[in-house]
């Protein structure tokens, strides 16, 4: 997120802009370049979903962001689509969602399709098994780098964010043991809505 | 091609049905696919695994793999099928979702400010079941702490990040 002078979140500032404003030709554009230039899923892209939808375009408040990408995790379908196609409804209805869902998923199935056709597993036997190896190394980073960018962003007091810390602990804990992903970030969410209540936040 | 008995319907309706186990970030389809078309013998291994490492090393949502899986089932049809297959249901769920969402917002306001800690362990999960089957070195751990912790304060594009890694592999290979 984007700081000013006084230290104030200029995301927090930008009110989202009427969806009318928005034809489908620039939420084409807008997903497609996030779909074509995103790595690592919906959660590795969170910084690059930010800078478009929120800081560039203020399509969308931090908070929507945030929300929306909870929310994905309700969509029986591939989190990072769902939260595109969540967008685009968000500021197109029905039409809004169909441009989006095909616009974010155009740049991934062209390459893996274009892979298919032109390629096969022989002709790139040999460096295949350490590419795969070395990219999924920094995805991995990538990621665990998200997790840190998401604990630092949110704007709460200390006393919140130790909590927040515990609650985000025990849900990475609880899915890797085993226990559904949903049900570990419900409970995770139940606790953190008890615990962690507006108007405590840190504004500086 | 390795499948004469798959058609276009088959697919939309399979890559339908399997995206409804990815609920909460599961890898559905992958299973689903792997259950129904590679066991059976209608889809070649190699063929499956070949599609999801392009998929891994394409960028945007990771089922991007799918039009890979139709195009192999089916052709161009196929990878068409496969795709409209994972957008119809994510379509009305999105759809769905996003209206409650519209009118819940006192409730998304009271979510909103832990689920960033909630997201943070939704990643870490992810990035840890990623690295777990990897059998990662002492350097591999490094180089990930040091892309997290460079990621995590000066938000670097990631797609640097991918390319430097695929880089690496490249370089690493051809040294060997």
């Amino acid at each position: 997120m984007t700081n000013d002078p006084a230290g104030q979140s200029v995301a927090s500032r930008i009110e989202p802009i009427q969806n009318s404003r928005v034809s489908l030709a620039t939420l084409s554009l807008i997903l497609f370049k996030i779909g074509a230039t995103s790595f690592g899923g919906l959660w590795a892209g969170t910084q690059k979903l930010e800078r478009e939808l929120v800081i560039k375009r203020a399509w969308l408040t931090v908070e929507d962001q945030k929300a929306l990408m909870v929310a994905a995790t309700l969509i029986p379908a591939p989190k990072f689509l769902a939260f595109g196609g969540m967008v685009g409804f968000r500021l197109r209805g029905w039409t809004g969602s169909i441009v989006a869902l095909f616009s974010i998923m155009a740049p991934p199935a062209l390459c893996v399709l274009g892979g298919a056709i032109v390629l096969n597993p022989d002709v790139l036997g040999g460096p295949m098994p350490t590419l795969t190896r070395t990219v999924g190394i920094g995805v991995i980073g990538l990621l665990f780098g998200n997790a840190i960018h998401q604990i630092r962003s949110s704007r709460v007091t200390p006393r919140q964010r130790t909590i927040g810390i515990g609650i985000g602990a025990s849900v990475a804990a609880s899915a890797i043991l085993g226990a559904p992903l949903i049900l570990s970030a419900l409970a995770g969410l139940a606790l953190g809505i008890w615990l962690i209540r507006p108007g405590e936040e840190n504004e500086s | 091609m390795t499948s004469d008995t798959v058609g276009f319907l088959d697919i939309l309706l399979l890559i339908s049905f399997s995206s409804l186990f990815s609920l909460g970030g599961g890898n559905g389809p992958l299973a689903i696919i792997q259950d129904r078309w590679v066991n059976s013998g209608l889809l070649e291994p190699s063929l499956f695994s070949w599609a999801l490492a392009l998929g891994y090393l394409s960028p945007g949502p990771k089922a991007g793999f799918l039009s890979g899986i139709g195009y192999y089932m089916y052709g161009l049809p196929g990878a068409l099928a496969a795709i409209i297959g994972i957008i119809l249901p994510t379509l009305v769920g999105a759809g769905a979702v996003t209206y409650w969402f519209d009118r819940l917002q006192p409730v998304i306001k009271r979510i909103s400010l832990p689920a960033g800690f909630v997201i943070a362990g939704m990643i870490s999960a992810a990035a840890w079941n990623l690295a777990k089957p990897i059998a990662l070195t002492p350097i591999e751990i490094g180089a990930i702490l040091a892309i997290a912790i460079w990621v995590g304060w000066r938000s670097p594009e990631p797609a640097f990040i991918v390319l430097g890694a695929a880089g690496v592999g490249l370089a690493g290979w051809m040294l060997a």
